[in-house]
């Protein structure tokens, strides 16, 4: 008998234990205030809560980045079709603009993915699409920012450059869907680092939530990694093409402004405009970007000015992203003679819909390169379409 | 021979510089929750319900422990910390309990 009641008490212990275990773990039907482990510990340290900024970034994100896909991809299709169908000469900025026109496309395309996963505070979509969209990100503002340095190169030789230049830039020319194509396959591969670590996996932050980011193998030091990556798109994406802009357009206006012609002062307010709209657009993000690389795996950072930074950076990369938007209207639509023939594209196509065009009013190439003198290339000559 | 080392420097430097450039990468908005710092006092083994783990090759910058607490919060803790380590290994021996 005795023996028998040692049992029962076992029993009745090892059941006790078992339950007390699997309350533990398994909180969610258990009242926590009857524990008396309940009491809030002075200096306990929970992460940052981002809540509030993603209620922000819930309604902020749909609306611009709707707003910004509809103004882009108009802008950016009107200026592919009328590369598309203009039969005659390009010039090398022609290509350029052909090419970053379709990227912009391309990145503008995202934007509704995007969009509605921000709506839904977390990714909806599967890894091939995390990779692909973030791997077109990197590619529009990699191959975007060295389209636009080739621009104001291109620009700079034609009119600085312009009597020195004359056969080099006649085999540019001849060369021109290789650099682009160049430009290209070069954009692809610094975005490969993209496409190879973007992925979407859950974690427990939150709440369990999917997300779409960069994920580095553990063997890695991965802060050293994404301080590198980030102070590599700071120089490729930021300061190279600054300087390439700001050297070469300051070339340009000095030029323009010993030059005697008739349409100087609007080349002129054409490159102020076009240098402001970079520094108005890319400054503000790339600011927030390198104030996140100095605080990047430091220790004891203050959650409010963590926060402040999120907002900074949600306005600054909208503004960012507008660039693209804006690039059709300053590198295209600026030009008389791509609104001339713009117009008549859209004339022929709402008439007496398509047709292909011949138009016989337009300069051949060598037209444009004979007549090429210094006096005289400022304005529309720089390219048969722009300025 | 010295033209050719330094020739070679400079490729060699080239093709570093390009193989950085392979690499850039555009940061995306993380707006997730994390540990910016660590709790400091031990925290009470009893108060643990259970924990996940906050790695800096994912979205945070930083490696942390994230211990569940039996009040609902969340404690953010130093996974090299002494006290951590022990938790972690109670944990894991309960878990091992359990699961027998």
């Amino acid at each position: 008998v005795k023996s028998i009641s040692v049992d029962w008490s076992y029993l009745i212990i090892t059941q006790v234990l078992t339950n007390w275990l699997y309350s533990f773990f398994f909180q969610a039907e258990m009242n926590s205030t009857d524990y008396p482990y309940t009491i809030d510990y002075e200096g306990l340290i929970e992460p940052c809560s981002k809540q509030e900024v993603r209620n922000f970034t819930k309604v902020f994100f749909p609306i611009t980045y709707s707003l910004i896909c509809v103004m882009g991809f108009i802008g950016n299709v009107f200026v592919v079709m009328t590369f598309a169908l203009y039969k005659n000469h390009k010039s090398m900025t022609d290509v350029y603009l052909f090419n970053l026109a379709i990227v912009d496309l391309l990145f503008v395309l995202t934007l509704p993915l995007w969009a509605m996963s921000y709506a839904a505070d977390k990714w909806i979509f599967n890894d091939v699409i995390c990779k692909m969209t973030r791997g077109i990100y990197a590619i529009n503002f990699n191959c975007g920012m060295l389209l636009l340095a080739f621009i104001s190169l291109d620009r700079y030789i034609a009119i600085v450059q312009a009597t020195k230049s004359f056969k080099l830039r006649a085999r540019t020319l001849a060369y021109s869907k290789l650099i682009c194509f160049i430009v290209w396959v070069f954009s692809i591969l610094i975005s490969s680092c993209t496409f190879i670590y973007s992925e979407s996996y859950s974690i427990f932050l939150n709440d369990t939530t999917e997300i779409c980011e960069l994920k580095f193998s553990k063997e890695v030091n991965s802060t050293a990694l994404k301080l590198m990556l980030m102070g590599i798109q700071l120089v490729f994406g930021f300061f190279i093409p600054l300087l390439f802009m700001i050297f070469c357009y300051a070339f340009i206006v000095k030029t323009l402004v010993q030059a005697q012609n008739s349409k100087r002062s609007k080349a002129i307010r054409v490159i102020l405009l076009i240098v402001a709209v970079f520094l108005v657009c890319q400054v503000p993000y790339n600011i927030v970007l390198l104030i996140t690389a100095t605080n990047m795996g430091k220790l004891n950072r203050r959650c409010d000015s963590e926060r402040h930074i999120s907002y900074a950076k949600c306005i600054t990369e909208t503004v960012a992203f507008l660039h693209c938007c804006l690039n059709p209207v300053l590198y295209a639509f600026v030009g008389v003679k791509f609104r001339n023939y713009f117009l008549k594209i859209m004339n022929s196509l709402c008439c007496i819909g398509y047709k292909k065009y011949k138009t016989a009013n337009s300069r051949t190439s060598s037209d444009i390169y004979h007549s090429r003198q210094t006096s005289e290339i400022t304005s529309d000559n720089v390219s048969s379409f722009t300025m | 021979m010295t033209g050719f080392t330094s020739k070679s420097l400079v490729l060699a430097s080239l093709m570093g510089l390009l193989l950085l450039y392979l690499c850039g990468i555009s940061e995306a908005q993380n707006n997730q929750d994390c540990c910016l710092s660590y709790t400091k006092v031990p925290l009470p083994r009893r108060a643990i319900r259970g924990y996940s783990e906050q790695l800096s090759n994912e979205v945070c910058d930083i490696n942390a422990i994230i211990f569940h607490t039996r009040s609902g919060k969340k404690a953010c803790a130093d996974p090299h910390a002494h006290w951590v380590k022990r938790h972690l290994l109670w944990l894991s021996k309960k878990l091992e309990k359990m699961s027998r």
